[in-house]
């Protein structure tokens, strides 16, 4: 573990929401190009771990410290967060009104042309980059005219989130319930997308998700699992299969091999 | 409810109004401050008036001195009424070339962009200054169909019948106040004539422009649609931000006859110490269709409630509002609709932003006179409001007596919603590029309605109004 590369590294972190602790001491470092998968029951804490690292302002982190490389994350606007290469797919993405898909990622994308130095695209050579980008995610380009989110199914959205990072090209992506929502064929396109950028970009992706249906497509480095807003434990891919067995309910009577 | 439609009082909210620049124009006439009946028969007599119109002006100036300031809507307590300069007249004549503009005026102009507009988009352009046109052109092809598009001053003299037959029909003086106020010293806006059966494709664009201190701006602007003939006309308007207020008292009506579709869009952005108080009202003959698209981004205070009479059966109306009140303003606008024939059918559509203790209001009113069979009418009011010193407030009158009626209404209030702010940051944004990206996704909806190079400028306008937001 030490010969590889850490990205992220998250120490002691204790996040609370209106003052009440939602994740309390999680520590984990994350490598290079990895896929780190993070899993646990319904409100063990993996959504707000997610949150926080992307520097949502409705989770306060009451202590620890979370660190891309020398970079302190939680010393960054949001905002700068994603400008530094950190991507999330949320969980429930709220609707743009009025703000069309296509404006919005050029936009977006724009916002880190300029943080580069580089020029602007227009949106006409915008274009053939988002119809790839949906095209990938299996989504016609009527979507790019469409208010983001607005109207569209619980999959679509995910396809959307998917296809936003895609373009932005983040070199951490936290990918929040990526697959809930999404039916099969979704579910492998979405999967492919994320293994093709983790192959040509060396992007690094902490993957959220309550169960294993995406493994038959992706096959996690390690697997962690929280409970009640600790980690319990972190193993390598087998996890799963213990999962699929016994539940979460099976790691809790355990020791903990996670500080 | 009265027809007091005021439309702009401004204040300097955000600093960066790029319009608030003064002029240096030497005027050829100003009026004494005040209003009396010298003042009224001077203006006429300077303006070489048939005797008809003088009368017109001072019986409308009793009436405005018998009629009490509106009890509701806006404070309008800081107007003096005897603070103001009543006319001020810029140059000599109208000119139909920019070349013959003078200087000082023109460089206006050029900086807000209009001789540029009417190059490109525009099937013809007026300009006012203070209180007279100063330049108005139609397109050459459309002169010879006998569309007509001149200062409404040059069309009493050149065109008396049909100006007399509707001058004052659809907003007489008794009106309200304000309305009053306009026909006594009414001064320059927009005369249009469009024939029968003749579609002007461009839109025409009037440009009004406030220059000089404690002025008042009264133009009156007469709109006609023949048989099966559309328009589209465009108003913008701005002044320089000065510490003492400044009054707009415009007054327009539009005749759209059978069969015709007008829409009369404005673009107001007034500096921040304008009162605007405007009236505004059209009636639809058969099968005509009318739509008022009114976006009030500026002035101190804006009453205005742009109206259709729907006379004809089949007429139809739309009222599209969008309404942005910064720090110190108070927008209060809607809209009115009067069902006078069966089967008409109107929509209104009202979107306000409130910031920085800004005040929106919505005063709207439907009525269906009993007898009126199967109308339909649709009224919707959204609300977004920026932060918790902002206010928001909606008065949707219906007055159905007619139990045919369809009838729907739909208001909604939002705040800036923290979640949907986040998402947008998590993608690179910062504060006030994300807010004014909900912002401008909020008015879509009405401002979409306008030509693509308006709609461009109104979201530029958007943008700056958010310029320092954060939470």
């Amino acid at each position: 573990m030490d010969t590889k590369t850490s990205i992220l590294s998250v120490k002691n972190l204790s996040i609370s929401i209106q003052n009440t602790p939602v994740v309390s001491g999680v520590s984990f470092d994350v490598h290079e190009g990895e896929l780190f998968v993070i899993m646990g029951a319904n409100g063990s804490g993996k959504s707000s771990l997610l949150q926080a690292i992307m520097g949502n302002p409705l989770y306060q982190v009451t202590g620890g410290s979370a660190h891309m490389g020398d970079v302190d994350l939680l010393a960054l606007t949001p905002e700068k967060r994603s400008l530094a290469g950190i991507f999330l797919a949320f969980q429930y993405p709220p609707a743009m009104s009025g703000i069309p898909f296509g404006n919005f990622i050029r936009l977006a994308a724009n916002e880190q042309q300029t943080q580069i130095g580089g020029s602007p695209f227009a949106p006409k050579a915008f274009f053939p980059i988002v119809q790839n980008a949906l095209k990938r995610v299996e989504l016609d380009t009527t979507f790019i005219a469409r208010s983001l989110h607005e109207g569209s199914s619980g999959g679509e959205k995910k396809r959307l989130e998917v296809a936003q990072m895609s373009i932005l090209q983040p070199r951490i992506a936290l990918l929040d319930e990526i697959d809930s929502g999404v039916d099969v064929d979704g579910l492998r396109s979405l999967t492919e997308e994320i293994a093709r950028l983790q192959k040509e970009n060396g992007m690094t992706v902490i993957l959220v998700t309550h169960n294993t249906r995406m493994f038959q497509y992706l096959t996690p480095d390690r697997i962690a699992i929280m409970s009640k807003g600790t980690l319990v434990k972190i193993g390598d891919a087998s996890l799963a299969k213990r999962i699929e067995q016994d539940g979460y309910e099976g790691f809790l009577g355990e020791p903990s091999n996670v500080q | 409810m009265s027809q007091g439609s005021i439309k702009k009082t401004v204040v300097n909210a955000v600093g960066d109004y790029k319009f608030g620049f003064h002029s240096s124009v030497d005027s050829v006439y100003t009026s004494p401050k005040g209003l009396s009946r010298e003042v009224i028969a001077e203006i006429s007599e300077r303006k070489n008036e048939p005797a008809w119109m003088r009368e017109f002006r001072l019986r409308a100036f009793d009436i405005f001195l018998e009629k009490p300031m509106p009890e509701w809507g806006a404070d309008l307590s800081g107007i003096d009424f005897n603070n103001i300069h009543y006319y001020v007249q810029p140059q000599d004549s109208a000119k139909t070339r920019w070349e013959d503009v003078p200087t000082g005026i023109k460089d206006t102009f050029e900086r807000l962009g209009i001789p540029e507009a009417e190059r490109k988009f525009l099937s013809g352009a007026g300009a006012q200054f203070e209180s007279e046109v100063i330049y108005h052109s139609l397109h050459e092809s459309l002169s010879k169909k006998g569309v007509i598009f001149d200062s409404t001053d040059n069309a009493l003299r050149l065109y008396p019948e049909i100006f007399q037959k509707y001058f004052g029909k659809v907003i007489p003086p008794t009106d309200n106040k304000f309305a009053a106020l306009n026909s006594a010293v009414w001064s320059g806006g927009s005369f249009v004539y469009v024939p029968k059966g003749v579609h002007i494709e461009l839109p025409l664009q009037a440009y009004f422009r406030i220059n000089a201190e404690n002025m008042g701006q009264f133009e009156r602007t007469l709109i006609i649609a023949d048989e099966g003939s559309s328009v589209h006309y465009i108003e913008g308007c701005t002044a320089p931000t000065y510490s003492s207020d400044s009054l707009h008292s415009a007054v327009v009506e539009v005749i759209a006859l059978p069969g015709s579709r007008v829409q009369y869009s404005t673009i107001q952005n007034w500096s921040t110490n304008v009162y605007n108080l405007v009236t505004k009202r059209a009636v639809a003959y058969e099968n005509a269709h009318m739509l008022w698209l009114d976006c009030n981004i500026g002035s101190k205070v804006t009453m205005k409630y742009p109206a259709v009479f729907l006379r004809g059966e089949g007429a139809k109306a739309e009222i599209h509002s969008f309404a942005f009140s910064g720090k110190g303003q108070h927008q209060d606008a809607g809209a009115k609709v009067i069902h006078l024939a069966p089967n008409t059918s109107s929509t209104i559509h009202a979107r306000s932003i409130s910031k920085d203790g800004g005040r929106a209001t919505y005063r709207g009113l439907v009525k269906v006179p009993n007898g009126i069979k199967n109308t339909s009418s649709r009224v919707v009011c959204d609300a977004l409001i920026m932060d918790s010193a902002s206010r928001s407030d909606t008065y949707p009158t219906m007055d159905i007596k007619d139990d045919t009626a369809s009838i729907a209404h739909e208001a909604s209030v939002t705040r800036i919603d923290e979640a949907t702010l986040f998402y947008l940051r998590s993608r690179g944004f910062d504060s006030a590029t994300a807010a004014a990206m909900l912002v401008n996704g909020f008015a879509t909806p009405i401002v979409k309605q306008l030509p693509m190079e308006y709609a461009v400028e109104m979201n530029r306008l958007i943008a700056i109004e958010m310029e320092g937001f954060s939470q």
